[in-house]
């Protein structure tokens, strides 16, 4: 238990960033800025705000060889980060990316699975994150990379790296519309604006909540010759009214540069 | 009974927490040997221990379906061994270490997503800590407060050591197309630098080159070959571990 506490003491915190931080990078500085980093206990495969300007983040960990499960960590840490809650899931032998928190439960994405006679079909399930129970579960499309909860619309969008965004009735999975696109991930403001990563360039665009595109905005958690490799995931912080990515288990909150957080 | 003369000759010029060396570091300079100690196997990683030592992990491969063995050693300014920690490699390589005073922290790095580095009390050898890291960190170190990262396409990270949150990135210094390898700073905040050629960089703090050590430490068969080139400073020589060989080097 004393080493438990020491792991939770030690793995918390963050860092407010100054907006010009050192040392120089070449170039012009990036229209998305960095105002606080944390790093994730473990690789992280999947963040979202709690909507108390904490975060649930799922981590990945390693148990064995290619024969062996892995563990996924759905964490919970407070907008300090801190952690205050853990629950550990098996990934049934399927890469997990991406969750999204609907209040109640977390849904944790579930790509293809190599299984005896083949490959599974993807999925998403809910882990409720009081009892750490599933509670739904439904089979999705292929090459889905970042999840998110859209509450006034009472969906699921789940972000298809080459199906655009896919929104699903969350009490049933019925699909109810598309957006065609090739994000990497995504996430949804309080007042219905989409964040959408590029999966080609370092860069984030916004579209208002008809969908239709307001601006882009270049970032550096990514790298414009990289980008594709990155697992970069997307969450929307409402009390600090910026979005949130996760890059190479690196976590940064971003203001648009100019712009006063 | 000669490693050991020759450690007790250099004693007086390897105290802690010596000032900065004097001579000039910019342009091109030589990093002339002036020790070597023969480690017991392969080394994953080295530091200064603040007080004339070292902290040395070496990685040790066991079945492929089982982590490797990894070994922390605590050698003090003899060459001695103080200490030994035993861990497994959680299938993930050590590339290695950095000590801050109280803690070894360790770096975990394969290329396969699964990357992080772990905080270890040396008194219990307990994990205290652990970070996710991005693919690439080949070393680390620790200094005033931060963790930093050395990436292999020649890039140091500045980490807050408490949160792991990034601070700061220097890049587009060199073009070695990964292989940069080592880092250790100094007490000026400049940075040295290795990569798997005949030279050890030294970066200002503003991730700028300053200058270019020369060494002899690689067989030209070996650049481009990833035999590690860890790398700490203990305040008058560069010390680099490479293979099972690690070289006190002075520059000037």
């Amino acid at each position: 238990m004393k080493r438990m506490v020491w792991v939770l003491a030690l793995a918390s915190g963050c860092v407010e960033l100054d907006p010009e931080y050192v040392p120089e990078e070449p170039g012009p500085p990036p229209q998305m800025m960095r105002t606080k980093t944390m790093a994730g206990e473990l690789p992280v495969v999947g963040i979202d705000s709690d909507r108390a300007g904490g975060l649930w983040i799922a981590y990945e960990k390693q148990k064995g060889g290619y024969y062996v499960n892995d563990e996924i960590i759905l964490a919970h840490v407070d907008a300090h980060g801190a952690k205050v809650a853990e629950f550990k899931l098996s990934d049934t032998y399927a890469e997990v990316l991406g969750i999204a928190f609907d209040g109640q439960a977390v849904w944790v994405n579930y790509r293809s699975a190599t299984v005896s006679g083949g490959i599974a079909m993807p999925y998403v399930r809910a882990i409720d994150v009081t009892s750490g129970l599933e509670t739904a579960r439904y089979e999705v499309e292929m090459d889905i990379s970042d999840l998110e909860v859209d509450d006034a619309r009472h969906e699921l969008l789940l972000s298809s790296e080459h199906e655009g965004v896919i929104a699903l009735d969350l009490a049933t999975g019925t699909e109810t519309w598309r957006m065609p696109g090739a994000q990497s991930a995504i996430a949804l403001t309080d007042d219905g604006k989409l964040w959408l990563a590029s999966r080609f360039w370092a860069v984030l665009e916004l579209r208002d909540a008809q969908k239709n595109p307001i601006a882009t905005y270049t970032e550096d958690v990514t790298d414009d010759h990289h980008v594709s490799s990155y697992r970069l995931f997307l969450a929307w912080d409402p009390t600090r009214h910026q979005v949130i990515a996760s890059a190479e288990n690196q976590i940064s909150w971003l203001a648009i540069r100019g712009e006063a957080p | 009974m000669k490693a050991l003369g020759v450690l007790l000759a250099l004693g007086a010029c390897t105290e802690p927490g010596g000032a900065d060396v004097a001579v000039d570091l910019t342009g091109q300079f030589e990093l002339t040997t002036v020790r070597t100690f023969n480690g017991e196997g392969a080394i994953a990683g080295i530091d200064t221990d603040g007080a004339g030592g070292l902290w040395v992990a070496y990685s040790a491969p066991t079945d492929y379906y089982l982590p490797d063995d990894v070994r922390l050693v605590h050698l003090d300014a003899s060459g001695a061994k103080l200490k030994e920690l035993a861990f497994r490699d959680e299938f993930v390589d050590v590339k290695g270490i950095a000590f801050d005073g109280r803690a070894v922290w360790m770096n975990h790095s394969g290329g396969d997503r699964a990357d992080f580095v772990r905080k270890i009390d040396v008194t219990t050898g307990a994990v205290i800590g652990s970070f996710g890291t991005e693919v690439g960190v080949q070393d680390i170190d620790v200094f005033d407060g931060e963790l930093r990262y050395s990436v292999a396409w020649d890039q140091v990270v500045g980490l807050d050591a408490r949160s792991g949150g990034q601070k700061w990135r220097a890049k587009d210094y060199l073009e070695t197309g990964g292989a940069q390898r080592g880092v250790a700073s100094m007490e000026d905040r400049r940075v040295w630098v290795s990569t798997l050629d005949d030279r050890i960089y030294l970066l200002d703090p503003k991730g700028h080159i300053l200058g270019a050590g020369h060494h002899t430490l690689l067989e030209n068969s070996e650049w481009g070959v990833d035999v590690g080139m860890y790398l700490a400073w203990d305040g008058h020589f560069v010390i680099a571990a490479t293979g099972n060989v690690i070289s006190w080097l002075v520059p000037g």
